[in-house]
């Protein structure tokens, strides 16, 4: 165990990676009631094609996400569930396009969950009477989104930009894709997948650095799981320019919402560096103490206004959002700004302060602090101590030269109106 | 933690002084016995003081002075507790000392500044300002039908009882379209002159040098108000259930039951209505999720949730359409096996875990704190350790008997007819 420490704010952290390839990550803390554990996996749902044994496998869409309902099923009746009511403990588990997380939080039994955890997680049980049975719930989930504004929009936006990479999916796959999972692809992905050299464990909180390792090292399964199966995840070639440039279509909604985007590449190397810089640009133009957003705003334009950004293996994409019943005069007003914006040093350096002030606030939350250690090692590779070092190093110079390797006319615009009126 | 509550004359002020965090959080917390046309009133006043001040007359200056103050953040919420119409205003901000000395006084000067020294001009509101708030707000009433989860149990809600739940919460359309920012400065006049202010301080303060500070910043020209009970009083049970189904270009529909509970004592009020309503739907572990969900595939959420103040039990489902019928029928199946005893003592042990791991979740959150203390005052709720102890004397008689005063009221359904 190495122990390291959050630059600047005053939180150690401890660090090891298993011989299996298990990396393990300790946030203790002295003042908290609880404890919250991430038993994690770098499976989400972009992976579709892979290539394990020599052999070519292809998943359907929705598979990752069926993978994690489906570990919920235990053979001897007592579920991951049943188990932490037990102690009171919450329960839970989420799949996303990078990444497959458990999480257990609570203030009890906190060797005793975190034992069950690994356990559960290493004990698949996949039936044809279970994966029937889930189906027709996995059926419903996905139906709600389905009529999900904000889920279409964000399917339709993802469509727009990315031609062949999976993200084009959505994380649940469609009723289709559901329907025809057989428990021989669960079992697949799960042994090409779950393995310790492609997982890791994150706890925060309340806990013994030293029981949690020894719970975790002496681990039955870990111990068993030590040959390092290797594998490829496939991916057709994405192009650089966008699908399509404009899409407009009917949905059940009252207001018209649009998304406006713009795909780059970025240089893997400087990831983090990249996704800064972005982020800080689009708070600068686009963000609530942006001179855009007021004049938006006062002009009446826009009723709900925000920003996001994607990322794949070799794209990025900026998203701006809104809810405006003035489309395309908005859409006009957004090109416009990209063609024409300016950042100042001053603004640059008060947003600093203010990520710093913010650096602080999310190290007292337990939660958000297991967050973005997910965050950092699926995004980055390993978790990110020095934000706070790397915040202030940012400069206008490095801003001007990744945005001057951007072409802002490599956009799509989705357009998702009322439908109409017979 | 310690606590401390001083009556300051028109307010009463609680100091919660903990090393816990490294934030400080203040909330001003203001309640007025509800009328309809208050909810929109409410709903837009609270947009509208967080948007502009006097001196930072645009939300962007305003924004700019925020992050100049290490991202101290005041924002503004509005919402019903049973018969009172509340606005919270909240200001929350880091310690001076990660910060640099002097920021504290500062950006609570700069929340005074919200609350009392507003974009106003001739006893109006700043119109432009006001034209943005109005608009924003007329947008929230107008599509509020775009969640339609949230949209049927409007509905439902609508087709019970001439109550406050009644009110929809996102406002009204008439009201708003015949607001003025005249008529909402006056609102703001009344609203500050006449309702229960309760200002919360938690964090690692020095707690005199906070009451100077709260004295200093904080005056109120208004009269403490007199408490009233926020309970609405339980309806007659009606003899049958009403249905009602409405369609909507939907593919999942949505079902909403309302069920009214008669005659609770405070201790079931607290206590045992909560381990009832977590054994039959309130989670995981629960009835509806194991029988319903689980068991037979009809829905990936079926849950209950209890309104306390409101004696009401709203259950929530999303499903299939031709699976109305029987999910109904296995819902009304659940409460009834309740009734008849029909659940074990490892269901209210998990139940009782369950809440005992919340009242846990609690101490970790400087928010959650501050409600503990709002419930104490509203519903005379009993404080963490007391309620940790108390949870464990409820026994299965008393929830079986609980179980009997609730009733189904209303099924209301907003059916999906989208292929």
């Amino acid at each position: 165990m190495r122990q390291l420490e959050f630059k600047n704010l005053d939180q150690k952290y401890y660090y090891e990676k298993l011989e299996n390839g298990l990396e393990i990550f300790l946030v203790p803390y002295k003042n908290k009631n609880n404890y919250a554990i991430n038993y994690v996996t770098k499976y989400g749902s972009n992976v579709l094609d892979y290539k394990v044994d020599g052999e070519e496998k292809k998943a359907p869409p929705g598979i990752a996400h069926f993978l994690e309902h489906k570990m919920f099923e235990s053979s001897d009746g007592i579920d991951p569930f049943t188990f932490a009511s037990k102690s009171g403990t919450y329960c839970n588990a989420m799949t996303s396009y990078t990444a497959t997380r458990y999480l257990f939080e609570g203030n009890k039994n906190f060797l005793e969950n975190l034992e069950y955890m690994i356990n559960f997680v290493n004990e698949p049980y996949f039936t044809d009477e279970n994966v029937l049975k889930e189906k027709g719930i996995i059926i419903e989930e996905v139906k709600q989104y389905n009529d999900d504004i904000e889920c279409i929009l964000d399917l339709e936006t993802r469509k727009s930009i990315y031609k062949n990479h999976p993200i084009i999916n959505d994380i649940g796959g469609t009723v289709e894709t559901v329907s025809n999972i057989t428990k021989e692809e669960l079992y697949d992905c799960y042994n090409t997948f779950y393995q310790p050299s492609n997982m890791f464990i994150v706890v925060t909180g309340n806990f013994d650095v030293d029981e949690c390792c020894n719970i975790i090292k002496n681990n039955k399964y870990l111990k068993e799981k030590n040959k390092i199966k290797k594998f490829e995840v496939c991916y057709l070639e994405e192009p650089d320019t966008v699908t399509d440039s404009y899409v407009k279509t009917e949905v059940n909604l009252v207001k018209p919402k649009l998304s406006y985007n713009i795909k780059f590449l970025f240089d893997k190397d400087r990831k983090f560096e990249y996704s800064m810089y972005i982020n800080m640009f689009l708070s600068l133009v686009f963000g609530n103490s942006s001179k855009f957003w007021e004049r938006m705003r006062n002009e009446g334009k826009v009723t709900s206004f925000g920003y996001a950004t994607m990322n794949t293996d070799k794209h990025m994409s900026i998203t701006i959002l809104a809810e405006t019943e003035k489309q395309e005069e908005l859409i006009k007003d957004i090109s416009n700004e990209f063609k024409n914006f300016t950042i100042k040093e001053e603004d640059m350096e008060r947003l600093k302060k203010v990520w710093i002030a913010s650096e602080v606030v999310m190290i007292d939350n337990i939660s958000v602090t297991l967050d973005n250690i997910v965050y950092d090692v699926i995004e980055y590779g390993d978790i990110i101590d020095n934000k706070t070092e790397l915040i202030r190093k940012i400069n206008k110079k490095d801003m001007d030269e990744i945005l001057n390797s951007i072409d802002f006319d490599n956009k799509s615009v989705v357009v998702l109106e009322p439908n109409k009126v017979n | 933690m310690e606590y401390q509550k001083h009556d300051m004359g028109s307010f009463n002020l609680h100091l919660i002084k903990t090393d816990k965090f490294r934030t400080v959080t203040i909330r001003v917390s203001m309640r007025k016995e509800i009328t309809e046309e208050e909810v929109t009133y409410r709903n837009v006043l609270a947009d509208m003081l967080v948007y502009s001040t006097a001196k930072y007359k645009t939300k962007r200056e305003l924004i700019l002075k925020e992050q100049d103050l290490y991202s101290a953040h005041v924002s503004a919420s509005s919402s019903r507790s049973g018969m009172y119409n509340n606005i919270n205003f909240t200001l929350k901000m880091l310690l001076d000392k990660y910060t640099e000395k002097g920021i504290e006084e500062e950006a609570i000067k700069f929340f005074s500044e919200i609350l009392f020294d507003a974009n106003v001009e001739n006893k109006k509101f700043d119109e432009k300002a006001f034209d943005v708030i109005k608009k924003e707000n007329k947008s929230i009433v107008e599509s509020y039908k775009e969640n339609t989860s949230k949209y049927s149990i409007i509905r439902l809600l609508q087709n019970m009882e001439d109550k406050p739940y009644k009110y929809i919460e996102y406002g009204n359309m008439e009201v708003i379209d015949k607001m003025t920012s005249e008529s909402l400065y006056n609102f703001y006049k009344e609203f500050f002159s006449k309702s229960l202010i309760d200002i919360y301080v938690l964090g690692d303060i020095d707690t005199s040098k906070y009451i100077e500070l709260i004295k200093k910043y904080f005056v109120f020209d208004t009269f403490k108000r007199k408490k009233i009970s926020p309970i609405i009083k339980a309806d007659k049970i009606n003899k049958r259930i009403k249905t009602i189904i409405e369609e909507d270009n939907i593919i999942q529909s949505k079902l909403a039951i309302g069920c009214k509970i008669d005659n609770l004592n405070e201790f079931d009020r607290n206590y045992t209505l909560t381990l009832y309503n977590l054994i039959l739907g309130g989670g995981s572990e629960s009835k509806f999720f194991k029988n319903i969900r689980e068991k037979h595939s009809l829905c990936y959420y079926v849950s209950s949730s209890v309104r306390k103040l409101d004696n009401l039990l709203i259950i929530k489902a999303g499903i299939s359409k031709e699976n109305f019928k029987e999910t109904l029928k296995r819902i009304k199946k659940e409460m009834k096996d309740m009734t008849l005893g029909k659940f074990d003592d490892i269901d209210i042990e998990n139940a009782v875990n369950n809440y005992i791991s919340a009242l846990s979740d609690i101490l970790d959150s400087s928010d959650a704190i501050i409600e503990t203390y709002v419930a104490k005052d509203l519903l005379n709720l009993d404080d963490i350790e007391t309620r940790s102890q108390k949870i464990r004397e409820v026994t299965k008689e008393d929830i079986i008997r609980v179980s009997k005063l609730v009733s189904m009221s209303v099924v209301y359904l907003l059916e999906g007819v989208k292929e």
